[in-house]
């Protein structure tokens, strides 16, 4: 995208808010917080990720398409749709030619009149690189070709789409998963090489040039171009090993309100986020929300993105409007996200905000590492009707409380084990208590 | 036997917090302990627990974290923990009595001595010595300054 182009549109971030976002989140989790926010605030680079499609539906929605008359979006633009049926195009002949070749292998395996029958369906009928019903059942309809065999082999071998891939990955004959394995790089190929045409691509590759090769490439930048919404990640500079930034790509969005809430979902991410080095691979490692380091578990992942949503929503959102900003975020994970999560924050408040920057312990002595897995599991389900039965978990992590406070103390007070003369005076005292109140006890016997 | 008002609060808190136990753990800890810690708690301290939030949140004082200390070494910890603290402590006494003998030890006190001494008399030299070289400064000060009225001339 040329560069006037992306200067024009790129999301433009007023520090002010960054510093009052830095202030609320302070004040929501604690003093003790500011020094790592502070530092964790001042590695942050913000870049635009946007297609030129994003950028048209921006400026109509902002009441702006006037400007997409200017010649220089008008050239971009042609520009962008030619390259990108061009690019499309190429990945659906490379998937006509692996559905042939599918049929063709399945063909062998067919008795010789299924095979012949087969190919008198494939000669008329109009590939077009998926093995879709609703397809077969278009071109019956409307074209009048005969596909029984085409539709009874997509069924048998589970080739109709991807979702049947997930369904029955185990149960999968081998040509299937050829054919969904190597039908899925084809298509994050294609998405890959549309990412990069007439998007903000390659404005954000300038802007990481003091990045690490090698971490620009494990990003993939291209591919993340076809996923809307907003993504934070940390990646180290080109000249050093051990100095990382965290870098925020945020789309466009025509209601400011919903940029600021999405920008403030990511920032949190970054304060949040903590780092260590791995003593056997002496690489950095990051943590944070509910994460641990370098361990990736999908459902305590999920957990903690709507956890995260919890804190945003009850607490750090209202904070910035009362400070007068017009901020919101409708985030996917608010879909599934449990009312039981709301409770869960609202009684562990302190400890879950402590566990988000510091580490699980402690969140796992008052709750239960148990009773937390199996709601993360719960909700890693996505589906809110499970709540009920988060509720039920919720209750076991209030018994777990009152249960596991003598092993909370043994941990609290290890410390206080090395005072040994302030134990023995405590200890003379006691004893000097019960000493006298056994001797008034004998003296009241007289 | 007198006891001040901080450690009837500590022993408030410690009330507290015991009774926030599991009836389980609660049951560990000897029934005249805890009556001698109720009879002599301050009542009027109101000392709320919650078992929702962190220890480190409960404002617990420190007289009360060494009792609480105490009352998990002898009553709540494993027998395996419960060794180790020991243990722990016992080396820490070593420690201890073996800078009481280090301190107390006579071979020790007379070259200490014979060292304040020296550093007595160190310390009077160099004042001396300060001394001298204060006067010396005042007098090339003096020097210096008529030296400049000649140059000036």
């Amino acid at each position: 995208m040329k560069k006037e182009l992306y200067d024009k549109y790129k999301n433009v971030i007023d520090e002010k808010f960054k510093q009052d976002l830095l202030d609320v989140c302070v004040q929501v989790y604690g003093e003790k917080r500011r020094a790592q926010f502070e530092a964790n605030m001042s590695k942050i680079d913000i870049h635009s990720k946007f297609t030129l499609e994003e950028l048209k539906k921006f400026l109509e929605e902002q009441g702006l398409a006037d400007e997409l008359n200017d010649p220089l979006f008008e050239e971009a633009f042609q520009e962008y749709e030619t390259r990108k049926k061009e690019v499309e195009q190429e990945g659906k002949e490379k998937r006509i030619q692996l559905q042939r070749q599918v049929l063709e292998e399945i063909k062998s395996e067919l008795s010789p009149e299924e095979a012949l029958e087969l190919e008198k369906e494939m000669q008329d009928y109009e590939f077009n690189g998926s093995f879709n019903l609703l397809d077969f059942a278009w071109q019956r309809t409307f074209e009048g070709q005969k596909n029984d065999v085409l539709e009874s082999i997509a069924d048998r071998y589970k080739l109709e789409d991807m979702y049947s891939a997930k369904k029955y990955e185990n149960e999968l004959p081998d040509i299937a998963k050829r054919y969904h394995s190597e039908g899925n790089k084809i298509d994050l190929e294609t998405r890959r090489n549309v990412g990069v045409i007439g998007s903000s691509y390659e404005n954000m590759m300038e802007e990481l040039t003091d990045v690490d090769a090698q971490e620009v490439d494990e990003l993939d930048l291209p591919l993340e171009m076809s996923i809307p919404g907003a993504f934070v990640t940390s990646l180290k500079d080109r000249e050093s090993n051990d100095k990382y930034r965290d870098h925020i790509f945020l789309s466009l969005k025509s209601d400011k309100a919903q940029t600021l809430g999405k920008l403030a979902h990511e920032i949190l991410h970054t304060l949040e986020r903590t780092e260590k080095t791995n003593e056997n691979t002496g690489k950095k490692e990051f943590r944070t929300g509910f994460n641990e380091y370098s361990i990736e578990n999908e459902n305590v992942n999920f957990e903690s993105e709507c956890m995260h949503q919890v804190i945003l929503n009850s607490r750090i959102y209202p904070a910035l409007r009362n400070l007068g900003y017009d901020i919101y975020n409708t985030s996917d994970y608010d879909i599934s996200n449990f009312d039981t999560n709301y409770k869960f924050f609202d009684r562990y408040e302190s400890a879950i905000l402590d566990a988000r920057c510091e580490g699980m312990e402690g969140l796992y002595d008052i709750v239960g590492k148990e009773n937390f897995i199996e709601l993360a599991n719960l909700q890693g389900r996505r589906n809110a009707k499970l709540d009920p039965e988060a509720t039920k978990v919720f209750e076991n992590m209030k018994e777990y409380e009152r249960q596991n406070l003598a092993v909370r103390i043994g941990k609290f007070t290890l410390p206080m084990q090395e005072d040994i003369l302030g134990k023995k005076q405590a200890e003379a005292e006691l004893s000097g208590l019960q000493k006298n109140e056994k001797d008034i006890g004998v003296d009241n016997e007289y | 036997m007198s006891i001040n008002i901080e450690t009837k609060k500590a022993y408030t808190e410690v009330v507290n917090i015991l009774n926030s136990l599991s009836d389980k753990d609660y049951r560990k800890i000897p029934e005249e302990l805890i009556l001698t810690l109720e009879k002599n708690m301050d009542t009027e301290y109101m000392y709320n627990v919650d078992l929702s939030r962190p220890l480190a949140d409960w404002k617990i004082s420190v007289k009360a974290q060494t009792i609480l200390a105490i009352i998990f070494r002898d009553y709540l910890a494993t027998q395996k923990q419960k060794e180790k603290i020991l243990n722990f402590e016992q080396t820490k006494l070593n420690e201890i009595e073996e800078a009481k003998r280090e301190k107390y030890n006579p071979d020790n006190l007379f070259p200490k001595m014979e060292n304040e001494e020296n550093k007595q008399e160190q310390v009077q030299t160099q004042e001396n010595l300060a001394l001298v070289e204060y006067k010396e400064n005042i007098f090339k000060k003096i020097f210096n300054k008529i030296l400049s009225i000649f140059k000036n001339k």
